[in-house]
C-alpha cells in the first residue's frame, strides 16, 4: 500500500474562495470606480454651470457699476462692489493693480492657462487648488474697463461631499468582499463535500473496508461520479474477495493436509520411537533399512510440524509469551540441545532481555540449522543490543547466495540447491515469520566468504 | 510397581501403538477411545495418572478434564495438536499439568508422564514448612490452611511446594519448570502461568487479586513469607 500523504482538501477549497473572492472584488471594484467618476464629472459639471451664470451675473454687475459713474471704475471698485456676493471670490487683475476679495488669494495663485468653457465660449475656466483648498476658477474672456475678473468658486464642500462618496464605497467594497469571502468558503465547501466524501471513501477502500459506497443524493454531476464510483467499489470487492477466498481455500488445504497428515505421523513417530528401543535385536540387512525408514520419519515429523506452524501462522493467530532470556545460557543451551556445540563460535554482548524465547529459539535455530547445512565451515553468531534493537548476527564460510536467489530466499519451499538432500524449505521462512510477530526483521547479504542474516528485533 | 494409567486416543491405531510402548515401559494402560465411556471407566477403576487427547467423540479431552478435577488430583498430561493456539491454554486451564504435542515420540510422552508421577522426594531434616497460615506437608504430600486441607494436583503441590521452600524470593518460570516439571532450559513456560493460576484459585481469598503468590513480571513468581 502506497505511504502518499493524502492533500487535505482544504487546498482546493481555499482556491476556489480566493477566485471567488477575486471575481467579487474586481467586479465590485469596477463598479464603484465608474460610478465616482460618473457623479464626480456630474457634479463637477453642475459646478461648473453654476460658476459660469455666477460669473456672467458678476461681469454684468461689474458692467452695470462702471457705466453709472463717469469715472473709469477700478480693479478695487469692483472687487468693493462684488465682495458682498457669498457664492464667489474675485480676483480683479488691471494693468495696474490686482485687487482680490480675499487676502490669501492673489495673482501668482490664478492658474496660467485656462480652457474655453464648453457652457459658453466666452469664459475660460480652470480647476486649482489654492491653499490645499480646491477652486474652480472662471475668467469671463471680456473685461470691464479692460480690467480681468477672475471668479473663485470653492469646490471643497462638493470634494467633501465626493470624499464622503468615495468613503462609502470604500467600505461597502470592502463589505462586499467579505460577503463574497463567507460565501464562497461556504459555496466551495458545499460544492467540495462530494469531492472530500469521495477520497475518504477511496481511503477507506485502499485501508481495505470494501464495503464502502458513496451516497448518490444528487442529480448531477456528483450523482453520476458517486454511482460509477459505487460500481467501481463494486467490481473491486468482488475481485478481491474472490480472491482473498481464493487465496484461503488454498490456505486451508494446505492446513487440511498437514492437520490430515498429523494423526499417521503420529502413529508413525511413535511406533518409529518403538522400533529405536529395538534396533539392536535385528540383522544387519533389515537394520539397515530400519535406520533410513527412522530417518525418513523424522524428517517427515519435522516437515509436518513446520506445515502445521505455517498454517497457524495464516491462520494469523498468534500470541506472545514473554520469558526473561540469558542470551549466554539460551545460546549455549540451544547448540548443546541441537549437537552443534563445537560448531558455532558465538560473540555475546548482550544482558537478559524479556521476549518469546520459543520464538527466538525458532529464529535462531532455523538460522544457525541453515548455516551448519550450507555454511561449509565454521559458523559465527553474534548478538548485540543498541538502544532499543537488538541484533544478532548468523554468518557462514559457505558459497554465499546468488543474486536470484536472494529474494526469495524466505520464500516457503524455497530451496536455492535443489539437489540437497534435508531441510524442509521452511526454515527460513519460519524464522521470518517468527521475527515479524516479535516486531523485528531478517535480513541476508553476502560478504567475502560466505552470507551473513542479519536478525534485527525491537527490545521491550 | 506397576502405574494404572487411563490412556484416552481416539484414534484406534495410535491408540494400540502407544499403549504397546507404555506397556513395553512397565504401565498398565486402559486405553479408551470414547469421552463419555472413559470419564465412566475414570470413575470406575482406580488409575494413577490419565493420558487425554484433547479432541474426542461425544465428550472432549476439555470437559473431561474438567469433570475429572471437580473431585481428583490425578495427574493429566493431555495430547494437543498445536502448541500455539487456545488448546494449550484451555488444557492447562481445565486442569492438565502437562501436555505433549503431536506427534511425539514415545520417550518423550513417558518422560512426561514420569514427571508427573514423580512425588517430591521426602526430605530428612524438616517433613514441613510453614508460610503465613500455609502448612506444607512434604511427608503427607499435603498442604493445609488454616488447619483445612486444600485439595491439590500432585504438580500444583510440588509447585506450592518449591515456592514455599524458597519463600520471600523470585523464582523463575524456568527454574520452576525445571524442578517441578523436569524440562530442560528450553520448556513451555506457559504451563507454570497456567498451574499458579489453578492454584491461586485454591489458596488466595482472591484469586484477580493474589497475596500470598506474586507475580514479577518478565521473570517468575515468588510466596509471600
Amino acid at each position: 500500500m502506497s505511504s502518499v500523504r493524502p492533500i487535505p482538501p482544504v487546498r482546493f477549497r481555499r482556491r476556489l474562495t480566493v477566485a471567488f473572492v477575486l471575481i467579487a472584488a474586481l467586479s465590485a471594484g469596477i463598479i464603484a470606480v465608474v460610478s465616482f467618476t460618473l457623479v464626480r464629472a456630474d457634479r463637477y459639471r453642475s459646478l461648473h454651470e453654476r460658476a459660469v451664470g455666477a460669473s456672467a451675473l458678476a461681469l454684468s454687475l461689474a458692467g452695470s457699476a462702471d457705466r453709472n459713474d463717469d469715472v473709469e471704475i477700478t480693479a478695487e471698485e469692483i472687487v468693493a462692489h462684488l465682495s458682498s456676493r457669498q457664492s464667489f471670490e474675485v480676483v480683479a487683475v488691471s494693468e495696474e493693480e490686482t485687487v482680490s476679495s480675499v487676502a490669501s488669494i492673489d495673482e501668482e495663485e490664478l492658474p496660467s492657462e485656462f480652457e474655453t468653457s464648453s457652457q459658453d465660449p466666452d469664459f475660460l475656466h480652470q480647476e486649482v487648488e489654492i491653499d490645499g483648498r480646491p477652486y474652480l476658477v472662471v475668467r469671463p474672456q471680456e473685461t470691464v474697463n479692460s480690467v480681468t475678473l477672475n471668479v473663485l468658486f470653492s469646490a471643497g464642500a462638493l470634494e467633501g461631499q465626493l470624499d464622503r462618496l468615495a468613503s462609502i464605497l470604500l467600505r461597502t467594497w470592502l463589505g462586499v468582499v467579505a460577503l463574497a469571502g463567507l460565501v464562497g468558503l461556504v459555496v466551495a465547501r458545499r460544492a467540495l463535500r462530494p469531492v472530500a466524501r469521495a477520497s475518504e471513501a477511496a481511503r477507506s477502500l485502499a485501508e481495505g473496508l470494501l464495503e464502502t459506497r458513496l451516497p448518490v443524493e444528487r442529480h448531477d454531476e456528483f450523482g453520476a461520479w458517486a454511482v460509477s464510483f459505487n460500481e467501481m467499489a463494486d467490481a473491486l470487492q468482488e475481485k478481491i474477495e474472490a480472491l482473498m477466498e481464493a487465496h484461503a481455500r488454498e490456505r486451508r488445504f494446505a492446513s487440511d493436509v498437514a492437520h490430515e497428515l498429523r494423526t499417521p505421523i503420529t502413529g508413525l513417530v511413535a511406533s518409529a520411537s518403538l522400533l529405536r528401543g529395538k534396533l539392536g535385536e535385528l540383522d544387519p540387512d533389515t537394520r539397515w533399512s530400519a535406520e533410513r525408514l527412522l530417518g525418513q520419519v523424522t524428517r517427515m515429523k519435522a516437515l509436518v510440524e513446520e506445515l502445521l506452524e505455517m498454517s497457524r501462522f495464516d491462520e494469523g493467530r498468534e500470541s506472545l509469551s514473554l520469558d526473561k532470556v540469558e542470551p549466554q545460557d539460551f545460546v549455549n543451551s540451544l547448540l548443546t540441545q541441537r549437537g552443534w556445540a563445537g560448531l558455532v563460535r558465538c560473540e555475546i554482548e548482550a544482558t537478559a532481555l524479556v521476549v518469546d524465547g520459543r520464538r527466538l529459539e525458532r529464529i535462531l535455530g532455523n538460522l544457525v540449522d541453515n548455516a551448519v547445512e550450507h555454511g561449509d565451515g565454521e559458523v559465527e553468531l553474534r548478538w548485540r543490543t543498541a538502544n532499543a534493537w537488538m541484533t544478532i548476527e548468523v554468518r557462514d564460510e559457505g558459497p554465499g547466495i546468488a543474486e536470484a536467489d536472494k529474494s526469495r530466499i524466505f520464500d516457503r519451499f524455497y530451496k536455492a540447491d535443489p539437489s540437497r538432500s534435508g531441510g524442509t524449505g521452511l526454515g527460513l521462512s519460519i524464522a521470518l515469520e517468527n521475527a515479524r510477530i516479535l516486531g523485528g526483521d531478517i535480513s541476508v547479504e553476502n560478504l567475502e566468504s560466505g552470507a551473513r542474516f542479519t536478525v534485527r528485533l525491537p527490545l521491550p | 510397581m506397576d502405574r494404572r494409567i487411563l490412556f484416552v486416543e481416539d484414534d484406534s491405531d495410535i491408540r494400540e501403538i502407544v499403549a504397546h510402548g507404555l506397556e513395553n515401559q512397565g504401565f498398565e494402560v486402559a486405553a479408551e477411545g470414547d469421552g463419555r465411556q472413559a470419564l465412566v471407566r475414570f470413575h470406575r477403576d482406580p488409575f494413577d495418572a490419565i493420558i487425554l487427547d484433547l479432541m474426542l467423540p461425544s465428550l472432549n479431552g476439555l470437559e473431561i478434564c474438567r469433570r475429572i478435577r471437580v473431585d481428583s488430583p490425578v495427574p493429566i498430561v493431555m495430547l494437543t495438536a498445536r502448541t500455539e493456539t487456545a488448546d494449550v491454554i484451555a488444557g492447562l486451564e481445565a486442569g492438565a499439568d502437562d501436555y505433549v504435542t503431536k506427534p511425539f515420540e514415545i520417550d518423550e510422552l513417558i518422560a512426561r508422564l514420569r514427571a508427573v508421577l514423580r512425588r517430591t522426594e521426602r526430605s530428612v531434616e524438616v517433613d514441613h514448612v510453614d508460610v503465613g497460615d500455609l502448612r506444607i506437608d512434604q511427608g503427607a504430600f499435603k498442604a493445609f490452611r488454616d488447619g483445612a486441607e486444600v485439595n491439590l494436583t500432585t504438580i500444583e503441590f510440588r509447585l506450592l511446594n518449591e515456592l514455599a521452600r524458597s519463600a520471600g524470593r523470585v523464582m523463575s518460570r524456568e527454574v520452576l519448570l525445571e524442578t517441578v516439571w523436569g524440562y530442560e532450559y528450553l520448556g513451555d513456560s506457559r504451563i507454570v502461568d497456567m498451574a499458579v493460576k489453578r492454584l491461586r484459585s485454591k489458596i488466595e481469598d482472591d484469586p484477580s487479586n493474589p497475596r500470598l503468590i506474586q507475580t514479577v513480571r518478565g521473570v517468575g513468581y515468588r510466596l509471600e513469607s
